[in-house]
């Protein structure tokens, strides 16, 4: 499984299709590719509920003698999505961090909005400069525990899908 | 006047794991309290709970832990006094601690899964599932009865009368069917021609015309939820949008909603609950082994709490058998121990004082026999040194013939006693004077041949035998010293051989109690010593030969006191004498 940019072009983006500065803060657009959608839909219709989280790090590389500190992490973002099947309204419902609610009537409009990241503001603001590049990576929890029984993911990650980190390099 | 002090370091471990008791159990109710609440986020404060608590203090306690065993196989290696049952007393609060914490152990567990199968039963979960289905059978039923309601031809003749009277239709419709609450109409172009029927379920926005003929979504805001259902009504060349409306019970779908809430949790447990109660058992034992590891702990430091009094006793005990009666033990306040302390440190004083007493005592008539035997020693010499001078004077008034035959053997024998006078004077002075030893390191077998070479020349009729003495034994001892006690030693062996005879010297390292010293053996096959003489042999001035001074051997028996030893003697009469002496290895 793998993380990609895709991001269709808009007139503020200046290079990339990706990503875009906007005002010093960084917009950038994630979608996730062969998604496990089969498990997560499967999930739902159990009464189970899903989650999505985007991890997004922003770095610029560290040159001379300091160099072997480690590149300076500039900003990181974690936006995340939780999903149910509500059985009532025959509807899927997307819970977003601020708790606002998306409602989807049929599971290919439900897995387009769950596994993407669309025009995406990370609050990271980005001063002058170069050698800035991106990290992200998405975790799929197919089914978020409930306490207490979340404990166990603190042992073992269980019915977790993750992909690994991708680098993008940024230049505006 | 030496003190035994108690560092008090149990007091400061006792205290310090007291704290890191607390702090344990303040980090557990937080973790089970508020971290396991949504432990899936991240947060800095779980992350400073979680952190302490996973590593930083379980290897904190193992680490300390390991250190405290070490020490004290350290301790029963070097023989510490009072070890063994320093570690008899940690196996037993040890075995205590896991004997209270095993049951405990298997209580929580079982209690925990009896608890988990009475919560999450199959009758309860039938029971939630009832609930998720009668539910979903009553909103499918409203929505069924809207539907075919809406889609009825009954309804079709009533929305004949909608341009003449509203209020006729809502009566009509309301009449028909009860469970519609509400009737809204709209003009083809999306305007509201009228709305009858409860007000919360009028739709405010403007309606969109071109919508398709059916079910609306479910409207939900706050504790109402509306189902709605839109149908086209065409009059003449007119078309109306009619939304029928039907309002759910309050708060229904909060309660639809935490019946399925519950039911997920029957769901994941169905799903994960092996795993979970393998977890549950993991973080039991992972909070259960510090709180048990910290109680060893606590058995280390009681152990060494209640040892440290008995140990000082115990030192104390040995330091007075040595002879050093300034030993004192400080008490602590208020327990039976310092009680025993007290009475202990009591009983050395009056010791002290009764044995200076009888040292004072024994001084005196040590020295009061010494100067009886000194003027017995002097006025031997004197006498014949007054006959001498007598008869000097009184062959002097007879005849100068005579004063000249007798004068020179008279003088002769005068200066003679005088020599012995001297000499018994000097060595006395030197038992007297004896210096404190000056302690260096001496090869014991180089001091002993140096000696032997003086005597071998001075005694040929006697063989010196000195292959028992280890090559490379050094003692830490005054050279001068001990170099005058094999002289001594060695002249008296010789002296007691009649004939030929032979004297070995032997040496072995031995131990007595915790302290280690060099037995030295001088052994020789003189006349031995008569029985009746055994409890002189070391007095001053004692001497069955007859130039000797008795003093040989009580310098002897000085000089190895001085040195913190120990000398005796063993004999048989006609077939020898041994003298043994220990030295100790440690000073």
């Amino acid at each position: 499984m793998l993380l990609i940019v895709g991001f269709p072009a808009w007139s503020e983006s200046t290079e990339s299709q990706g990503y875009a500065l906007v005002e010093g803060q960084l917009l950038v657009s994630l979608s996730l590719r062969n998604p496990p959608t089969r498990e997560i839909l499967e999930r739902l219709r159990e009464g189970l509920k899903s989650e999505i989280r985007f991890d997004v790090r922003v770095y610029q590389k560290t040159s001379g003698i300091f160099g072997f500190l480690g590149d300076k992490l500039i900003g990181e973002c974690h936006p995340a999505y939780e999903a149910q099947w509500d059985e009532f309204s025959s509807q899927f419902i997307v819970a977003n961090d601020d708790h606002h609610l998306y409602r989807f009537a049929t599971a290919p409009a439900f897995a387009k909005f769950f596994f993407s990241l669309p025009y995406y503001a990370t609050g990271v603001k980005i001063p002058p400069g170069h050698g800035y590049y991106m990290l992200t990576s998405v975790e799929v929890d197919a089914t978020k525990l409930v306490p207490p029984l979340n404990m166990i993911s603190l042992l073992v990650p269980i019915d977790r899908y993750t992909s690994a980190w991708e680098r993008t390099r940024l230049a505006f | 006047m030496k003190l035994s002090r108690s560092p008090g370091s149990s007091v400061t471990g006792l205290v310090s794991l007291v704290l890191i008791y607390i702090l344990l159990i303040v980090l557990i109710l937080f973790f089970s309290n508020e971290v396991l609440q949504d432990i899936s986020k991240e947060s800095t404060l779980s992350n400073f709970v979680v952190l302490p608590l996973a590593v930083i203090l379980p290897v904190f306690i193992v680490g300390t832990l390991v250190v405290n065993i070490l020490r004290l196989v350290r301790e029963r290696r070097t023989g510490q006094p009072g070890v063994r049952l320093k570690i008899r007393m940690i196996i037993f609060f040890t075995f205590i601690a896991f004997l209270s914490s095993i049951p405990q152990g298997i209580l929580s567990i079982s209690f925990i899964n009896t608890t988990m199968n009475s919560w999450f039963s199959t009758p309860t979960r039938g029971a939630l599932q009832g609930g998720v289905d009668v539910a979903l059978e009553f909103i499918n039923d409203k929505l069924t009865n809207l539907a075919s309601f809406s889609d009825s031809a009954a309804l079709s003749s009533m929305l004949r009368d909608i341009k003449r009277s509203p209020d006729h239709l809502w009566k009509d419709v309301h009449e028909a069917n009860p469970s519609i609450s509400a009737v809204q109409v709209f003009s083809d172009n999306g305007n509201e021609l009228f709305f009858r029927g409860d007000s919360r379920a009028r739709l405010k926005a403007p309606f969109m015309s071109n919508r398709e003929e059916g079910m609306l979504p479910k409207e939900s805001s706050g504790d109402l939820s509306i189902l709605r259902f839109l149908r086209i009504y065409r009059a003449d060349q007119d078309r109306f949008a009619v939304v029928l409306s039907s309002i759910l019970p309050a708060g229904f779908d909060q309660k639809a909603q935490a019946l399925t809430a519950s039911r997920e949790i029957f769901t994941q447990l169905d799903r994960f609950g092996a795993v979970f109660r393998i977890v549950l058992v993991l973080f039991f034992s992972f909070f259960s082994l510090p709180m048990l590891l910290l109680s060893i702990l606590v058995s280390f430091l009681l152990s060494e709490e209640i040892m440290r009094p008995i140990v000082n006793l115990e030192e104390a005990t040995r330091r007075v058998t040595q002879g050093d009666y300034s030993y004192r033990i400080l008490g602590r306040s208020g327990d039976e121990l310092a009680l025993l302390v007290n009475s202990f440190n009591k009983m050395i004083s009056e010791l002290e004082r009764s044995r200076l007493k009888i040292m004072q005592t024994e001084k005196v008539t040590a020295w009061q026999e010494i100067a009886q035997r000194l003027a017995h020693e002097i006025r031997n010499p004197l006498t014949p040194i007054k006959l001498s001078a007598q008869r000097i004077l009184k062959k002097a008034e007879e005849s100068r013939e005579e004063l000249d035959r007798i004068l020179e053997p008279a003088v002769r024998s005068i200066i003679t006693e005088v020599e012995n006078l001297d000499r018994m004077l000097r060595e006395f002075r030197d038992f007297s004077k004896l210096p404190a030893p000056q302690l260096a390191d001496v090869n014991l077998k180089e001091l002993v041949r140096e000696v032997l070479t003086m005597h071998e020349q001075a005694f040929r009729n006697v063989v010196f035998n000195l292959d028992a003495v280890p090559e490379g034994l050094i003692l830490r001892v005054d050279r001068d010293q001990l170099r005058q006690v094999f002289t001594n030693l060695f002249k008296n062996a010789s002296e007691s051989i009649q004939g030929d005879g032979s004297v070995w010297v032997r040496a072995d390292l031995v131990r007595k109690g915790n302290y280690q010293y060099c037995r030295v053996q001088v052994q020789d096959t003189g006349c031995g010593i008569e029985e009746e003489y055994h409890n002189q042999v070391f007095n001053p001035y004692f001497t069955t030969k007859g130039s000797g001074t008795g003093l040989g051997l009580p310098i002897v028996e000085r000089i190895i006191f001085d040195h913190k030893g120990q000398i005796w003697f063993e004999t048989q009469v006609g077939s020898g004498t041994t003298f043994f002496f220990d030295l100790p290895m440690e000073t």
